[in-house]
């Protein structure tokens, strides 16, 4: 159970740190984007979106079918388009005024109110299911019981995790993130398009932060604040692995969700969300810079 | 142009950081591409702010520059760069978390085509660097990081090199190799501009020295003039009344 809540909270805070890393940007907002890219897979597979002709279906004993899919298309498109529309509108103009770490913050904060607004304005305050109904789990190895879906959820954590290290460590435009994020200064100098590298980690970010929101919809509810009550562990994530390394998010998120079930042996259910807290509070007195944080 | 036809050339040159606030004054220089040339001058005299003009890195300015006889006034860095000036800051001049290799293809990133044959090429130049091309950056020395920073600034074939006190913090065998290398870089065929806080070592590997105070040229002269002139010597060389420059041992070029 844990790895399934740490592999939802990898895939968010991946993004999230990406954001910090290349454009130092602590963005509040994205926890409400993933609410977003919910909302979005959930208003295709819903009965509006069978209205436009995506019919459900299942694949094999995995709760949903095709409708998903293009769900989360859906859901990637359209939360990289916030994202970017977001960064044109707001962000840059502060970047321009000369808006510091602070300003982007606050800014940020004020989208997830109003992202989260518009996701209740439209869809109300009620929780949604993909796909109702009973889902049965299967016994693996040692008496375990996982249902299919969460293989699911695993598979795109570690696909998504591949394919960003693919792009960070083997492509030019992502040594070029990685360059703009070490020394945005001299990234420009050297004729590196710094506006673009900056709307590309939105867009990225955002594909990762949709594919987080549809898994914690496939996992547990579809409901207006679920992206934005996954803030927390999603910032301790980032801050245990070191801000700004995305390996570092994926062993922190996997490490954020395994500690919240595992606490549950020892202490009440109720206090399971102030688990992150604490790993905050002990990474940031032991070892501020993370778990795999660089001194530059 | 002919082979004496300035490399670059700065007329009436004034500017600063902030609007309406000169740091450097009416400066007139040339840079010929068969030559090396410091600029030396006590702190805040305005050495490296002439540098960055040179590169269109400083906000404001006024007057003219001109490359390869074209008036490149008002031109941004990565423009500069693409038209072929290599320009080396002073400081954070290397990508720290990028290996030795994805640095200098960050230094080709406007290169259109032969970017692996150019990075051989660059690494064949830096025996120190050449051995480890994946190591980080952050784990080089200070006099590799420096090595590193010229690597990088050659990826693109520049015609000139502009050097922002490239020995600065750099023990004195380092500095002394770091000097022989950028000799080396000219003698390919690199019109060399540097600003350097050592200057004596400096004047001893250069062409031709100028000296600015406060924000002007106040003095110009061939490498050798500056390190006889009493006047320099004195002032800039930290050498005591009447003493010469005797050129050590070695160190000549």
């Amino acid at each position: 159970m844990g790895i399934i809540v740490g592999s939802i909270i990898a895939l968010g805070a991946m993004g999230l740190t990406l954001i910090f890393g290349v454009l130092g940007i602590a963005d509040f907002a994205h926890g409400d984007k993933m609410g977003w890219g919910m909302f979005l897979a959930f208003f295709i597979v819903s009965s509006e979106g069978a209205n436009l002709g995506f019919v459900g279906g299942r694949f094999g004993s995995l709760s949903f079918g095709w409708g998903l899919v293009v769900g989360l298309l859906v859901a990637m498109i359209g939360v990289a388009l916030i994202s970017v529309i977001l960064e044109r509108l707001v962000f840059r103009r502060l970047r321009v005024t000369g808006g510091g770490f602070f300003v982007f913050a606050i800014a940020s904060l004020g989208m997830s109110i109003m992202l989260r607004a518009v996701i209740q304005l439209i869809w109300g305050p009620s929780n949604f299911r993909y796909n109702p109904g009973i889902h049965p789990a299967i016994e693996i190895l040692g008496g375990i019981k996982v249902k299919p879906d969460q293989f699911f959820i695993v598979g795109i954590t570690v696909l998504a995790a591949v394919l960003l290290y693919w792009l960070l460590y083997r492509t030019r435009f992502g040594k070029a993130m990685r360059a703009t994020s070490d020394n945005p200064a001299l990234a420009e100098a050297s004729g590196i398009d710094t506006d673009r590298i900056r709307t590309g980690t939105w867009i990225i970010a955002g594909v990762l932060g949709a594919l987080a929101g549809v898994m914690l919809g496939l996992q547990a509810e579809v409901r207006f604040d679920a992206g934005f009550r996954l803030l927390l562990p999603l910032f301790a994530a980032v801050i245990l692995g070191g801000i700004g390394n995305p390996w570092g998010a994926l062993i922190g998120g996997l490490g954020v969700g395994i500690a919240q079930e595992v606490s549950t042996e020892w202490i009440n259910t109720g206090l399971k969300p102030g688990i992150p807290f604490v790993i905050v509070i002990v990474v940031l007195l032991l070892r501020p810079r993370g778990l795999f944080g660089q001194v530059r | 142009m002919s082979a004496r036809d300035p490399l670059f050339r700065v007329e009436g040159f004034s500017g600063g950081y902030v609007d309406g606030i000169d740091i450097i004054h009416d400066i007139e220089l040339d840079l010929y591409r068969d030559e090396i040339l410091t600029i030396i001058g006590p702190n805040g005299a305005g050495k490296s702010t002439l540098l960055k003009a040179i590169v269109g890195a400083l906000p404001f300015e006024r007057g003219r520059r001109s490359f390869q006889g074209e008036d490149v006034s008002g031109w941004s860095t990565p423009r500069m760069i693409e038209a072929g000036i290599g320009y080396v800051p002073q400081v954070d001049n290397v990508f720290t978390s990028l290996s030795i290799r994805e640095n200098l293809e960050m230094g080709g990133y406007m290169r259109r085509s032969g970017l692996q044959e150019r990075i051989d090429e660059v690494l064949a130049m830096f025996p120190d660097l050449e051995h480890r091309p994946g190591e980080r950056a952050s784990r080089l020395s200070g006099g590799q990081r420096q090595m590193l920073a010229m690597a990088r600034a050659l990826m693109l074939d520049p015609v000139m090199l502009c050097l922002d006190e490239p020995t600065a913090a750099l023990a004195p065998a380092t500095r002394g190799e770091l000097f022989a290398r950028i000799y080396k870089i000219h003698l390919a065929g690199v019109g060399i501009l540097m600003v350097e806080q050592n200057a004596t070592e400096a004047l001893v590997w250069s062409d031709r020295g100028v000296v600015m105070v406060d924000g002007e040229k106040a003095l110009e002269g061939s490498g050798t003039e500056m390190l006889t002139s009493p006047e320099v010597g004195r002032a800039f060389l930290g050498q005591a009344e009447g003493e010469g420059f005797a050129i050590e041992e070695g160190m000549t070029s």
